[in-house]
Protein backbone atom coordinates (compact mmCIF):
# COMPACT_ATOMS: atom_id res chain seq x y z
CA UNK A 1 0.00 0.00 0.00
CA UNK A 2 2.65 2.26 0.85
CA UNK A 3 1.83 5.48 -1.47
CA UNK A 4 -1.75 5.99 -1.16
CA UNK A 5 -2.69 9.47 -1.27
CA UNK A 6 -5.17 10.97 1.44
CA UNK A 7 -8.10 12.95 0.44
CA UNK A 8 -11.27 15.29 2.46
CA UNK A 9 -14.56 14.40 1.55
CA UNK A 10 -16.41 17.81 0.59
CA UNK A 11 -19.79 16.29 -0.75
CA UNK A 12 -21.46 12.83 -1.11
CA UNK A 13 -23.67 12.23 -3.76
CA UNK A 14 -24.96 8.56 -3.81
CA UNK A 15 -22.11 6.38 -4.72
CA UNK A 16 -20.26 9.83 -5.84
CA UNK A 17 -17.90 11.93 -3.58
CA UNK A 18 -16.21 15.10 -4.22
CA UNK A 19 -12.75 15.57 -2.59
CA UNK A 20 -10.31 17.96 -2.21
CA UNK A 21 -6.78 16.22 -3.03
CA UNK A 22 -4.35 18.72 -1.59
CA UNK A 23 -6.11 21.90 -2.93
CA UNK A 24 -7.39 19.71 -6.31
CA UNK A 25 -10.91 18.91 -6.15
CA UNK A 26 -11.77 15.50 -7.81
CA UNK A 27 -14.75 13.29 -7.80
CA UNK A 28 -13.84 9.95 -6.33
CA UNK A 29 -16.27 6.48 -6.45
CA UNK A 30 -16.93 5.27 -3.19
CA UNK A 31 -18.73 2.45 -3.98
CA UNK A 32 -16.51 0.13 -1.60
CA UNK A 33 -16.89 2.59 1.61
CA UNK A 34 -19.63 4.82 2.81
CA UNK A 35 -18.27 7.82 3.55
CA UNK A 36 -19.49 11.42 4.89
CA UNK A 37 -18.80 14.67 3.96
CA UNK A 38 -15.76 15.70 6.80
CA UNK A 39 -14.26 12.51 6.12
CA UNK A 40 -10.62 11.35 5.13
CA UNK A 41 -9.90 9.06 2.55
CA UNK A 42 -7.22 7.04 0.83
CA UNK A 43 -8.05 6.91 -2.72
CA UNK A 44 -6.40 4.44 -5.30
CA UNK A 45 -7.55 4.84 -9.21
CA UNK A 46 -10.68 6.76 -8.05
CA UNK A 47 -12.11 4.83 -5.61
CA UNK A 48 -11.60 5.63 -1.77
CA UNK A 49 -10.30 2.39 -0.43
CA UNK A 50 -10.06 3.48 3.35
CA UNK A 51 -11.41 6.04 5.50
CA UNK A 52 -8.53 7.24 7.98
CA UNK A 53 -9.01 9.56 10.58
CA UNK A 54 -7.94 13.45 10.06
CA UNK A 55 -4.26 13.07 12.33
CA UNK A 56 -3.47 10.10 9.90
CA UNK A 57 -4.40 11.62 7.00
CA UNK A 58 -2.14 14.86 8.10
CA UNK A 59 1.10 12.47 9.19
CA UNK A 60 0.86 10.58 5.63
CA UNK A 61 1.01 14.00 3.58
CA UNK A 62 3.88 15.02 6.00
CA UNK A 63 6.01 11.83 5.44
CA UNK A 64 5.26 12.25 1.92
CA UNK A 65 6.26 15.67 1.60
CA UNK A 66 9.01 14.43 3.63
CA UNK A 67 10.44 11.81 1.22
CA UNK A 68 10.18 13.84 -2.13
CA UNK B 1 -8.28 -21.73 10.35
CA UNK B 2 -5.59 -18.76 9.62
CA UNK B 3 -3.88 -18.73 6.60
CA UNK B 4 -0.04 -18.64 8.17
CA UNK B 5 1.63 -18.78 5.42
CA UNK B 6 -0.29 -15.91 3.70
CA UNK B 7 -0.02 -13.47 6.43
CA UNK B 8 3.74 -14.19 7.06
CA UNK B 9 3.64 -12.94 3.03
CA UNK B 10 2.09 -10.08 3.84
CA UNK B 11 4.24 -9.67 6.35
CA UNK B 12 7.17 -10.13 4.44
CA UNK B 13 6.11 -7.76 2.12
CA UNK B 14 3.97 -4.97 4.75
CA UNK B 15 7.74 -4.87 6.34
CA UNK B 16 9.64 -1.75 6.15
CA UNK B 17 6.96 0.19 4.30
CA UNK B 18 6.38 3.72 5.16
CA UNK B 19 3.21 3.05 7.06
CA UNK B 20 4.64 -0.21 8.53
CA UNK B 21 7.22 2.74 9.86
CA UNK B 22 5.22 5.27 10.38
CA UNK B 23 2.79 2.91 12.84
CA UNK B 24 5.58 1.50 14.63
CA UNK B 25 4.40 -2.10 13.49
CA UNK B 26 7.63 -3.33 11.44
CA UNK B 27 9.00 -5.15 14.86
CA UNK B 28 5.55 -6.83 14.67
CA UNK B 29 6.09 -7.90 11.74
CA UNK B 30 10.12 -9.15 11.52
CA UNK B 31 9.21 -11.25 14.69
CA UNK B 32 6.13 -13.06 12.66
CA UNK B 33 8.21 -13.94 9.84
CA UNK B 34 11.46 -15.10 11.58
CA UNK B 35 10.21 -16.42 14.68
CA UNK B 36 6.81 -17.10 13.64
CA UNK B 37 5.39 -15.07 16.91
CA UNK B 38 2.61 -12.71 17.98
CA UNK B 39 -0.15 -13.88 15.07
CA UNK B 40 -2.38 -12.23 17.04
CA UNK B 41 -0.97 -8.58 17.20
CA UNK B 42 0.25 -9.34 13.36
CA UNK B 43 -2.58 -9.60 12.31
CA UNK B 44 -4.10 -6.98 13.92
CA UNK B 45 -1.42 -4.38 12.93
CA UNK B 46 -1.24 -6.01 9.07
CA UNK B 47 -5.35 -4.76 9.30
CA UNK B 48 -4.01 -1.54 9.67
CA UNK B 49 -2.04 -1.05 6.36
CA UNK B 50 -4.38 -0.22 3.30
CA UNK B 51 -2.94 -3.68 1.47
CA UNK B 52 -5.50 -5.33 4.07
CA UNK B 53 -8.25 -3.60 1.66
CA UNK B 54 -6.80 -4.69 -1.47
CA UNK B 55 -7.02 -8.43 0.49
CA UNK B 56 -10.80 -7.99 1.55
CA UNK B 57 -11.67 -6.55 -2.34
CA UNK B 58 -9.87 -9.91 -3.81
CA UNK B 59 -11.08 -12.52 -1.14
CA UNK B 60 -14.30 -11.12 -1.98
CA UNK B 61 -14.05 -11.28 -6.13
CA UNK B 62 -12.96 -14.70 -5.95
CA UNK B 63 -14.91 -16.11 -2.84
CA UNK B 64 -12.39 -16.88 -0.38
CA UNK B 65 -13.25 -16.30 2.96
CA UNK B 66 -9.67 -15.03 4.44
CA UNK B 67 -8.72 -12.05 3.65
CA UNK B 68 -5.24 -13.73 4.17
CA UNK B 69 -5.65 -16.34 2.24
CA UNK B 70 -1.68 -16.83 0.64
CA UNK B 71 -3.43 -16.94 -2.84
CA UNK B 72 -5.25 -13.76 -2.35
CA UNK B 73 -2.02 -11.88 -0.55
CA UNK B 74 0.15 -13.21 -3.59
CA UNK B 75 -1.64 -12.31 -5.83
CA UNK B 76 -2.01 -8.34 -4.57
CA UNK B 77 2.57 -8.42 -3.88
CA UNK B 78 3.25 -10.18 -6.88
CA UNK B 79 0.31 -11.14 -9.04
CA UNK B 80 -0.76 -14.63 -10.09
CA UNK B 81 -3.97 -16.03 -11.49
CA UNK B 82 -5.85 -14.47 -9.07
CA UNK B 83 -5.28 -11.01 -9.66
CA UNK B 84 -7.66 -9.37 -12.15
CA UNK B 85 -9.07 -6.05 -13.14
CA UNK B 86 -12.11 -5.40 -10.52
CA UNK B 87 -15.14 -4.15 -12.76
CA UNK B 88 -16.80 -2.07 -11.17
CA UNK B 89 -19.93 0.55 -12.17
CA UNK B 90 -17.96 3.75 -13.42
CA UNK B 91 -14.34 2.72 -13.36
CA UNK B 92 -12.52 -0.19 -12.21
CA UNK B 93 -10.10 -1.61 -9.58
CA UNK B 94 -6.46 -3.22 -10.39
CA UNK B 95 -5.79 -4.90 -6.82
CA UNK B 96 -1.71 -4.86 -7.61
CA UNK B 97 0.68 -3.13 -5.69
CA UNK B 98 2.61 -1.82 -8.20
CA UNK B 99 0.13 -0.61 -9.73
CA UNK B 100 -1.70 0.87 -6.48
CA UNK B 101 1.48 2.83 -5.81
CA UNK B 102 1.11 4.79 -9.42
CA UNK B 103 -1.46 7.49 -8.10
CA UNK B 104 1.38 9.12 -5.78
CA UNK B 105 2.97 10.30 -8.48
CA UNK B 106 0.17 12.05 -10.39
CA UNK B 107 -1.59 13.34 -6.95
CA UNK B 108 1.65 14.60 -5.07
CA UNK B 109 4.22 14.91 -7.72
CA UNK B 110 5.70 12.20 -5.21
CA UNK B 111 9.63 11.66 -6.36
CA UNK B 112 10.09 8.65 -8.68
CA UNK B 113 13.03 7.36 -6.61
CA UNK B 114 10.47 6.85 -4.01
CA UNK B 115 7.91 4.60 -6.14
CA UNK B 116 10.92 3.12 -7.34
CA UNK B 117 12.07 2.61 -3.45
CA UNK B 118 8.14 0.68 -3.11
CA UNK B 119 7.53 -0.88 -5.93
CA UNK B 120 8.08 -4.77 -6.14
CA UNK B 121 11.23 -4.94 -7.79
CA UNK B 122 12.84 -7.81 -9.37
CA UNK B 123 16.84 -8.07 -9.03
CA UNK B 124 19.22 -10.95 -10.43
CA UNK B 125 22.12 -11.33 -7.69
CA UNK B 126 25.65 -10.06 -9.04
CA UNK B 127 27.15 -10.59 -5.66
CA UNK B 128 26.96 -11.20 -1.88
CA UNK B 129 28.85 -8.81 0.36
CA UNK B 130 28.12 -10.12 3.95
CA UNK B 131 24.64 -8.49 4.70
CA UNK B 132 24.25 -6.51 1.45
CA UNK B 133 23.55 -7.85 -1.92
CA UNK B 134 25.13 -6.02 -5.40
CA UNK B 135 21.80 -6.87 -7.82
CA UNK B 136 20.83 -5.74 -11.29
CA UNK B 137 17.09 -4.45 -11.76
CA UNK B 138 15.59 -2.53 -13.88
CA UNK B 139 14.13 0.83 -12.48
CA UNK B 140 11.42 2.87 -13.17
CA UNK B 141 12.19 6.27 -15.51
CA UNK B 142 10.31 8.54 -17.00
CA UNK B 143 9.88 9.25 -20.79
CA UNK B 144 7.68 11.79 -22.25
CA UNK B 145 5.29 9.29 -23.00
CA UNK B 146 4.97 8.44 -19.23
CA UNK B 147 6.74 6.32 -16.31
CA UNK B 148 8.41 3.01 -17.74
CA UNK B 149 10.69 0.60 -16.95
CA UNK B 150 13.93 1.11 -18.15
CA UNK B 151 15.27 -0.90 -20.99
CA UNK B 152 18.55 -0.99 -19.44
CA UNK B 153 19.20 -2.40 -16.18
CA UNK B 154 21.15 -1.03 -12.99
CA UNK B 155 23.42 -1.81 -10.62
CA UNK B 156 22.03 -1.25 -6.67
CA UNK B 157 23.63 -2.53 -3.25
CA UNK B 158 20.68 -3.80 -0.92
CA UNK B 159 20.28 -5.81 2.23
CA UNK B 160 20.72 -9.54 1.93
CA UNK B 161 17.31 -8.90 4.71
CA UNK B 162 15.03 -12.12 4.94
CA UNK B 163 17.21 -13.99 2.12
CA UNK B 164 19.49 -15.94 4.06
CA UNK B 165 20.64 -18.54 1.42
CA UNK B 166 21.25 -16.64 -1.77
CA UNK B 167 24.18 -16.88 -4.43
CA UNK B 168 25.17 -15.10 -7.46
CA UNK B 169 22.73 -15.60 -10.61
CA UNK B 170 19.41 -15.83 -7.88
CA UNK B 171 16.37 -13.78 -8.78
CA UNK B 172 14.85 -11.94 -6.04
CA UNK B 173 12.34 -9.56 -4.81
CA UNK B 174 12.98 -6.44 -3.13
CA UNK B 175 11.21 -3.25 -1.85
CA UNK B 176 12.89 -0.78 0.10
CA UNK B 177 16.22 -1.77 -0.32
CA UNK B 178 15.42 -4.77 1.29
CA UNK B 179 15.87 -8.54 -0.41
CA UNK B 180 12.10 -10.35 0.42
CA UNK B 181 12.11 -13.45 -1.60
CA UNK B 182 13.82 -15.42 -4.50
CA UNK B 183 11.98 -16.49 -7.36
CA UNK B 184 12.60 -18.27 -10.67
CA UNK B 185 13.20 -16.87 -13.52
CA UNK B 186 9.77 -17.09 -14.63
CA UNK B 187 8.15 -15.62 -11.79
CA UNK B 188 10.74 -13.08 -12.19
CA UNK B 189 9.58 -12.61 -16.05
CA UNK B 190 5.86 -12.67 -14.78
CA UNK B 191 6.48 -10.11 -12.21
CA UNK B 192 8.15 -8.11 -14.80
CA UNK B 193 5.59 -8.39 -17.33
CA UNK B 194 2.70 -7.01 -14.65
CA UNK B 195 4.33 -3.99 -13.14
CA UNK B 196 4.96 -3.34 -17.04
CA UNK B 197 1.54 -4.22 -17.71
CA UNK B 198 0.55 -2.01 -14.67
CA UNK B 199 2.65 1.01 -16.42
CA UNK B 200 0.61 0.56 -19.64
CA UNK B 201 -2.67 0.63 -17.66
CA UNK B 202 -1.65 3.55 -15.93
CA UNK B 203 -0.63 5.54 -18.97
CA UNK B 204 -3.82 4.56 -20.70
CA UNK B 205 -5.92 6.13 -18.07
CA UNK B 206 -4.23 9.16 -17.58
CA UNK B 207 -4.39 9.85 -21.89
Amino acid sequence: MCLTIPAKVIKVSGAEAEVDFLGKKEKINCQLIRVKKGDYVMVSNGFAVKKISRKEAKEILRILKEEK
Amino acid sequence: MKDLKGLKLAALYGYECLMAKKMGINGILFSFVIKGEGLEETEKALKKLVAFHWYKLIAAYHGFEDPFDRRVVRAYWTGNRYLRRIEKEKGFLFPFHNFTILDSIHRSKTALSLIDECKISVGQVLETRGEDLIVEYYPLIKRSSGLCLADFTEKRVIKKGFLKQVQKGDFITFHYGIARERMSKVQARSLWRRTQDSLDLFKELRS
